[in-house]
C-alpha cells in the first residue's frame, strides 16, 4: 500500500512539474522557422521590387512623352526659324520696314588674301570652298 | 460525451466546407490552366496585350548651309470620343471648344459628337502643332480634355514651296521618294519604324512595365545638298521675271561651280509646289535641266571651235568667206541670221556666222568631231544624282546623212540637256576637265555620323588642251563685247565669257518652226579665272526679238550679278 500511494504522489507530483515546464501552442523547430523569414523577407522583397519596377515604369513613360514632346517642340523651332529666313519672308521684312537693300556692286566689296597661303598653294581657290571657310582669303564687305 | 461529438462534428463539417471551397478553387484553376481555352485566350490578347508601331521622322534634307529644304512636321490627328464624352465630359461646351480652334463646321463637330456608338470620330487632320497645343491648353483649362483624342503625326513638308521643287522633289502617301533627291536618294532618307509589345491596363492605357518587346524606331539620314537657297531664290526670280517679260512657255537655268560640278542652283519652269503634289500636272513636275532635251542651236558651236582649236584645224585670225548669208552646200543651203562677206575665225564665232562654223567643222573627218562631242559628254548621261536624266540624241557617223555634219556644227541634229550643255561649257573654263555634275553633296545619320560624301569627281581625261580652253575663253569673253551677239550679257568692271544660241524647235511633223525657238544664253566668269558657270534657256519667248542675245543673255545677266554680289567674287577671279 505504501508503494502505491507513493506512485501516486510520484505521478501526480510529476504531472505537476511537467505542467510547469511545459509550454502552451505549437513549438517550431528553428530551422523551419529561419525558412519562413526568409521566404517571408523574399516575399517583402519582391513586392517592393515590383512596386519599384511599376514606378519606374511610370517614370519611363513620362520621360518618354516629355522626350517626345521636346523633340516636336525643336523641329516646330526649327521650321519657324527657317520659315523667318526664307528669303521670301526676308524681302518682305525689308519691305515692310522699308529697306531698300541689295547686295554689293564689285566695286564696294574688298578683298583681302593671305597671299602667303594663296601662293603656296594650300588656300582653296575654289569657290564653293571659299563659301565653306575663310582659308585662302576672305572678303570685307 | 456529448459536448465533445457536437464539437468534433462542427469541426469537421468547418473544415469539409474549406476543403470544398479550395478545392473546388483548385479544380477552377487546373481546369483553367490545363484546359483549351483558345477563345479566352484571344479575348485576353485582343484587351490586353497591346502591339504598337512606334514611327520615326524620315531625314531632312538640307541647302549647303544647312537650311531646311523638306522634313516630317509633327502635327496632330484630332478626334473624339463620343460615348465617353457623353459619359464623363460636356458635349456641348467640348462642340464649343473645339469650334474655337478647329477649320470644321461647328455642325460637323455636332454631328460626330452624335455618335454615341462610336468609340471614336476623327474631325481634323495634321492639325498644326501650335494650334494643337492652344486647343489642348484651352480644354485642360476648362476640364474638357477626357474624351478628346490627339494622336501625334509626322507629315512631310517643303517648307519653301516651290522653290528648289525639282531638285528637292517629293514623297508620295506612302512616304516613298518619287521625285528628285527624295527619290534617288530614299534609301538614306527614310526611317525604320519600331515595335512595342506590352499590356494595357483597365483604362487602356499602356503599362510601361509589362512590356515584353520593344524595337526602337530609327529616324532617317539627313541629306545635304550643293545648292545654296539664297543663290537659287535669286536665280528663279531672274528667270520668272524674263518668263513674264517675254510670255514664255517655260525656262530652265542652272549654276555650276567651275571647279568641282557643284550645281549651286537650278531652276525649271513650269514649277510645282511639292506639298500639293497631287494636285499637279505631270508636265510642271517635269525638271527641264535634266529631262527633255532639244537642239541647243548656236550655243553648241563654242565646243566645235575647241574640237578644231584642239587639233590646230583653225586660226583665230584666219579669213573664213562666209558667203554674204547664203551658201549651197550639198545642194542644200545654209543661212546666216545676218549676212556677212568675210570674217575672222574669232569674229565667226562673235557673229555666231552658221556658215562660218560649218566651214571649220567640214575640216574635221566625222569620226574626229564626233569623238570630240562625246568627250564633251554628249549622247550619255552625266551622272547627275537626280531622276529621269535623258541621254540627248547624238547619232553616231555611220547613222548621219550628207547635211548633219555641217547640221551638228551649228547645234542642230543633236539634242541636249541643259546639264550636259552646262557641264561642256564647263569644261572649257575649267582648263579643258569635264567636272561631273552632282547636287547631294553629304548624307549624315541623326546621331551626325556621315554616311556618304560626294567628291568632286572629273569625268575622263581633258577634252582639250589647257592653252586651248585659255584661248577659247579669251575668244568666248568677245561674244559679250560690243559687236557680239551676247553683249546684253556683259557686267560692267567684269570679263564675261560665254555663247548665245537661238535654236528652232522641231515641229511633230519634221521641218522647223517659223516663230517657236529656245533662247539660250550659256557662259562663265570671270572668263580668265571662272568661278561659276551659268546657263539659261527661255522656251518658246514671244515677240519681235527672241534670240538669245535679246532674251537669255539678260537673265544671264542678272543671275549673274546676284552671284557675284552674293559670293563677292573678284573681277579677277578666286
Amino acid at each position: 500500500m505504501t508503494a502505491k500511494r507513493k506512485i501516486k504522489r510520484k505521478t501526480t507530483a510529476t504531472r505537476s512539474r511537467n505542467r510547469k515546464l511545459q509550454t502552451q501552442g505549437f513549438r517550431m523547430p528553428m530551422r523551419s522557422a529561419l525558412i519562413a523569414v526568409l521566404l517571408g523577407a523574399g516575399g517583402i522583397f519582391y513586392l517592393l521590387l515590383c512596386s519599384r519596377t511599376e514606378a519606374l515604369a511610370r517614370q519611363i513613360k513620362t520621360e518618354e512623352h516629355e522626350l517626345e514632346q521636346l523633340r516636336r517642340r525643336v523641329a516646330g523651332e526649327e521650321v519657324r526659324w527657317n520659315d523667318m529666313i526664307s528669303p521670301r519672308n526676308l524681302q518682305a521684312a525689308l519691305r515692310a520696314n522699308n529697306l531698300n537693300m541689295g547686295l554689293p556692286r564689285h566695286d564696294q566689296v574688298i578683298h583681302i588674301r593671305d597671299m602667303a597661303l594663296w601662293e603656296s598653294g594650300h588656300g582653296e581657290r575654289t569657290m564653293v570652298s571659299r563659301l565653306d571657310s575663310n582659308r585662302g582669303g576672305m572678303s570685307v564687305r | 460525451m456529448k459536448k465533445i461529438s457536437g464539437l468534433r462534428l462542427r469541426a469537421g463539417l468547418t473544415g469539409l466546407f474549406i476543403l470544398a471551397v479550395f478545392g473546388g478553387l483548385a479544380a477552377r484553376v487546373a481546369h483553367l490552366q490545363l484546359g483549351d481555352h483558345s477563345e479566352l485566350r484571344l479575348t485576353y490578347q485582343r484587351r490586353v496585350i497591346h502591339r504598337e508601331e512606334l514611327k520615326a521622322a524620315r531625314g531632312a534634307v538640307r541647302d549647303r548651309n544647312g537650311r531646311l529644304l523638306a522634313l516630317d512636321e509633327s502635327r496632330k490627328n484630332v478626334g473624339v470620343d463620343p460615348s465617353f464624352i457623353h459619359a464623363h465630359n460636356n458635349p456641348q461646351l467640348v462642340q464649343a471648344a473645339l469650334s474655337r480652334f478647329l477649320h470644321v463646321e461647328p455642325a460637323m463637330i455636332g454631328a460626330r459628337l452624335q455618335e454615341t456608338h462610336r468609340q471614336f470620330a476623327s474631325l481634323e487632320q495634321f492639325v498644326e502643332e501650335p494650334r494643337a497645343e492652344e486647343l489642348d491648353a484651352y480644354l485642360r483649362a476648362h476640364s474638357l480634355r477626357n474624351g478628346v483624342v490627339m494622336d501625334n503625326i509626322n507629315v512631310r513638308t517643303y517648307p519653301h514651296q516651290n522653290l528648289l521643287s525639282h531638285v528637292v522633289g517629293f514623297v508620295n502617301r506612302e512616304d516613298v521618294g518619287s521625285a528628285g533627291v527624295e527619290q534617288t536618294m530614299h534609301r538614306f532618307l527614310q526611317s525604320r519604324g519600331g515595335i512595342r509589345v506590352s499590356e494595357k491596363d483597365g483604362r487602356r492605357r499602356e503599362m510601361a512595365s509589362r512590356r515584353s518587346l520593344q524595337i526602337d524606331p530609327t529616324d532617317g539620314a539627313d541629306v545635304t545638298l550643293t545648292v545654296d537657297m539664297y543663290l537659287q531664290y535669286g536665280v528663279e526670280e531672274a528667270l520668272d521675271k524674263a518668263l513674264e517679260q517675254f510670255g514664255a512657255a517655260g525656262g530652265w537655268a542652272l549654276v555650276m561651280d567651275v571647279k568641282t560640278g557643284e550645281i549651286l542652283a537650278m531652276a525649271s519652269r513650269p514649277d510645282y509646289d511639292p506639298n500639293a503634289f497631287n494636285r499637279t500636272p505631270s508636265e510642271n513636275m517635269r525638271n527641264r535641266n535634266v529631262t527633255g532635251s532639244y537642239e541647243p542651236g548656236s550655243i553648241f558651236k563654242g565646243l566645235i571651235f575647241a574640237a578644231a582649236l584642239n587639233e590646230g584645224l583653225v586660226d583665230p585670225e584666219e579669213i573664213i568667206d562666209c558667203e554674204y548669208g547664203v551658201w549651197i552646200h550639198r545642194n542644200r543651203p545654209l543661212r546666216d541670221y545676218h549676212p556677212y562677206a568675210r570674217l575672222t575665225a574669232e569674229e565667226v564665232l562673235h557673229k555666231s556666222s552658221n556658215i562660218g562654223t560649218a566651214k571649220i567643222a567640214l575640216r574635221m573627218s566625222p569620226d574626229m568631231m564626233y569623238g570630240y562631242l562625246r568627250d564633251f559628254g554628249f549622247g550619255q548621261r552625266t551622272g547627275i544624282d537626280l531622276p529621269g536624266e535623258e541621254s540627248g540624241i547624238m547619232h553616231a557617223p555611220r547613222n548621219w546623212d550628207s547635211l548633219t555634219h555641217s547640221r551638228m556644227s551649228i547645234g542642230h541634229a543633236v539634242n541636249v540637256t541643259a546639264v550636259q550643255m552646262a557641264a561642256a561649257m564647263n569644261a572649257i573654263a575649267n582648263d579643258g576637265v569635264l567636272m561631273r555634275p552632282y547636287v547631294v553633296r553629304e548624307v549624315r545619320s541623326p546621331s551626325g555620323d556621315l554616311l556618304f560624301k560626294r567628291h568632286p569627281e572629273e569625268a575622263g581625261p581633258p577634252v582639250v588642251r589647257p592653252e586651248v580652253a585659255r584661248e577659247m575663253r579669251r575668244m568666248l569673253a568677245g561674244v559679250t563685247r560690243p559687236g557680239g551677239t551676247g553683249r546684253r550679257a556683259a557686267i560692267e568692271g567684269f570679263e564675261i565669257a560665254g555663247k548665245t544660241g537661238t535654236a528652232q524647235k522641231v515641229l511633230p511633223g519634221g521641218g522647223y518652226a517659223d516663230k517657236l525657238n529656245v533662247a539660250s544664253f550659256v557662259g562663265f566668269l570671270p572668263a580668265q579665272n571662272p568661278a561659276v558657270t551659268i546657263l539659261v534657256s527661255i522656251d518658246e519667248p514671244q515677240g519681235e526679238l527672241r534670240t538669245g542675245g535679246s532674251v537669255a543673255a539678260p537673265v544671264f545677266k542678272e543671275i549673274a550679278e546676284y552671284a557675284i554680289g552674293y559670293y563677292g567674287i573678284p573681277p579677277e577671279g578666286f
